[in-house]
């Protein structure tokens, strides 16, 4: 089983961030209008509904950033984590001004998780403890 | 007039009647079937769409009229099937160079195109270059062009199971080879002219992870997979090619990234009402290809769903229109084949926790098949269910032909429910005798999975039909002769 990292995101946030995400890969603009394909990473809702989820990220995952990407999506989606205080001024600067410089490139998406969310990252065992992903398989209906 | 969603319109003609369900009339093996055929049945339009995962490029696919006839030459061709990046630029990432140079442009491969030389950097030490590329637990061949400079031998190595092959640049004579913890299944190496040799070795790794692909040159024979001397060796070097495959096939030149995978985003329905199954998040969308490699069950395309990914797809906004207690009941016929996992796995569900309402068919932990029709403000079995039954005699890790029948509005509670696997009548009758006190469906329809993700199927699923109504036995008979034609099963 790959190796994840589960980032804990607000649950009205973390399909805008797995969007942003795919959108390095694949701009918008260079999507077919009938595409399907909208997010990178799945996530995990908590079931309690206590409005967190956690990104479930592979560790490993090498993805080519498009030539044609564009910081400016990925400013807006990270725009309401500043605003959050979630990253700091100094860490939404850098990578938004990343994305042209990594145009191109092959890059391991786990290394774009700000310097401040590092702690708060979980891996399997703990987004189970946290009750993020359930520890066994959700009830059948006997 | 009974009526018809799924995956499978075979005759193009929607769901107008249920006789152009089968191809009892049709050769139906793959490949056998002519173009002039199908246009003369009329069918023009895609069956779903695929997903690369090396660029994100989406795009239609054909299969007249079935996904299952999507051409699996098709799919490998637009995915690719060299998993290495940059098949020859060993000098540019993901290629990682250890105690090593590599210069492009320094000789000419057989066919004309410019090889680069790797040479060693002359401390005491392992020489190299790498790539992370090597799937687990699969059989693959890497082939690369050689020729000698100044060393005189090359060292392939796979690392963490200390698979390695090692060759004489000048005579072709497989040196040392050793299977590690792994399965090295063969080593050789064939001259290309002018001094170029094409080395073929074909390994299995089972780490459990992807692991590294390392291309040495030696001075000296090194019997050990860890070969490290003090040398600066050198050798040209050109057009490596790594595939799930036991054999090279054909060169395939990469650039920023290997072959990836293609995956299923959508597989349209073929009824004509739009009810498509949908997955927007790439890491959840089933497998069409795995590592260069279609997914088949009997050389048709089928897709893969893999538990620990959680990969399903949905029918958005379908919480009402499959409900399945209170019309005139349904045929769910599948094709599917479930791996081994000792856990529940999910076929189709629209059952909703919450609300304890809809139904589920799903192979349980024994890989038995089960069925349960729950209706809103369920409790215990006796008063909550309308339909609940696991086939004592279904169990099975095979591909499959499986129907059900169910009615669960039936006065009856054994005429509820019939299931047949490849046209053998399964053991399992229904006892509850509660009936469905409202419409039932609380959940979009889910392929693979419950709606919210739990119990996620192992394995393949091939084709899906849902019938709403009922089917006369030669009905239902001249889809199973349809399917076993197909996918190559025996049918009672």
């Amino acid at each position: 089983m790959t190796d994840r990292l589960y980032i804990p995101i607000r649950t009205d946030r973390v399909g805008d961030l797995s969007a942003a995400l795919h959108n390095l890969f694949r701009p918008p603009h260079l999507r077919s209008p009938d595409a399907v394909a909208r997010y990178l990473f799945a996530w995990f809702d908590h079931p309690s509904g206590n409005g967190w989820s956690v990104l479930a990220m592979p560790t490993e995952l090498e993805v080519p950033i498009h030539l044609e990407a564009d910081g400016e999506l990925l400013a807006q989606t990270l725009a309401v984590f500043l605003a959050d205080g979630r990253i700091t001024q100094e860490e939404f600067d850098g990578l938004v001004a990343a994305v042209p410089a990594m145009a191109g490139q092959l890059v391991r998406i786990a290394d774009l998780v700000p310097a401040s969310w590092r702690d708060q990252c979980l891996d399997h065992a703990g987004a189970v403890a946290a009750g993020f992903i359930p520890s066994a398989e959700e009830p059948a209906i006997p | 007039m009974p009526r018809r969603f799924g995956m499978n319109d075979v005759f193009g003609l929607g769901q107008s009647s249920i006789a152009p369900l089968v191809l009892d009339r049709f050769p139906a093996t793959a490949g056998s079937w002519s173009f002039g055929r199908r246009k003369r049945r009329g069918w023009l339009g895609p069956v779903g769409t695929l997903y690369r995962t090396s660029d994100g490029v989406e795009i239609p696919v054909f299969g007249q009229g079935r996904w299952g006839l999507v051409g699996t030459r098709f799919v490998r061709a637009f995915n690719g099937w060299n998993l290495l990046a940059r098949s020859n630029a060993f000098g540019t990432s993901p290629w990682q160079l250890n105690k090593a140079t590599f210069v492009g442009n320094q000789a000419t491969l057989p066919n004309g195109r410019p090889a680069g030389l790797l040479s060693a950097d002359g401390t005491s030490d392992q020489h190299y270059v790498s790539q992370l590329a090597v799937p687990s637990s699969r059989r693959v061949t890497f082939r690369v062009l050689v020729k000698r400079n100044t060393a005189n031998f090359v060292h392939v190595l796979c690392t963490f199971n200390q698979i390695f092959a090692q060759f004489n640049l000048a005579t072709g004579v497989l040196q040392h080879s050793s299977a590690g913890t792994g399965t090295l299944h063969s080593a050789t190496a064939t001259s290309r002219g002018d001094g170029w040799l094409e080395l073929l070795v074909s390994f299995t790794q089972p780490s459990g992870t992807v692991q590294n692909l390392r291309v040495y040159p030696l001075e000296s024979a090194i019997n050990n997979a860890v070969a490290s001397e003090a040398s600066t060796a050198s050798l040209f070097i050109g057009e490596a090619q790594l595939e799930v495959a036991s054999t090279f096939t054909v060169y395939e030149e990469r650039g920023a990234t290997g072959a990836g995978d293609v995956l299923w985003s959508r597989t349209f329905d073929q009824s004509g009402n739009g009810r498509h199954f949908e997955q927007a998040n790439a890491a959840l969308m089933p497998y069409a290809s795995r590592g260069g490699v279609p997914v088949t069950e009997n050389g048709v395309l089928a897709a893969e769903f893999v538990a620990s990914e959680g990969r399903r797809m949905q029918v958005a906004n379908s919480t009402a229109a499959f409900n399945f207690l209170h019309q005139t009941g349904a045929v769910l016929l599948a094709i599917a084949r479930a791996n081994n996992t000792a856990a529940a796995k999910q076929i189709i569900r629209n059952y909703n926790s919450s609300t304890g309402s809809g139904i589920e068919w799903r192979r349980n932990a024994a890989e038995q098949l089960e069925i349960f029709a729950q209706r809103i403000g369920g409790g215990t079995p006796s008063t909550g269910y309308s339909i609940n039954v696991t086939n004592a005699t279904s169990a099975s890790t095979a591909n499959a032909i499986i129907v059900a029948s169910i009615d669960p509005d039936n006065a009856t509670a054994a005429n509820r429910y019939v299931a047949w696997q490849n046209g053998t009548l399964l053991a399992g009758s229904n006892l509850e005798s509660g009936t469905p006190a409202q419409e039932n469906a609380q959940a979009n329809l889910t392929l693979g999975a419950s709606p919210v993700g739990g119990e996620p199927w192992d394995g393949t699923i091939s084709d899906l039909d849902i019938v709403s109504g009922s089917l006369a036995t030669t009905e239902k008979q001249l889809y199973e002769r349809d399917a076993a034609r197909l996918w190559g099963l025996v049918v009672a």
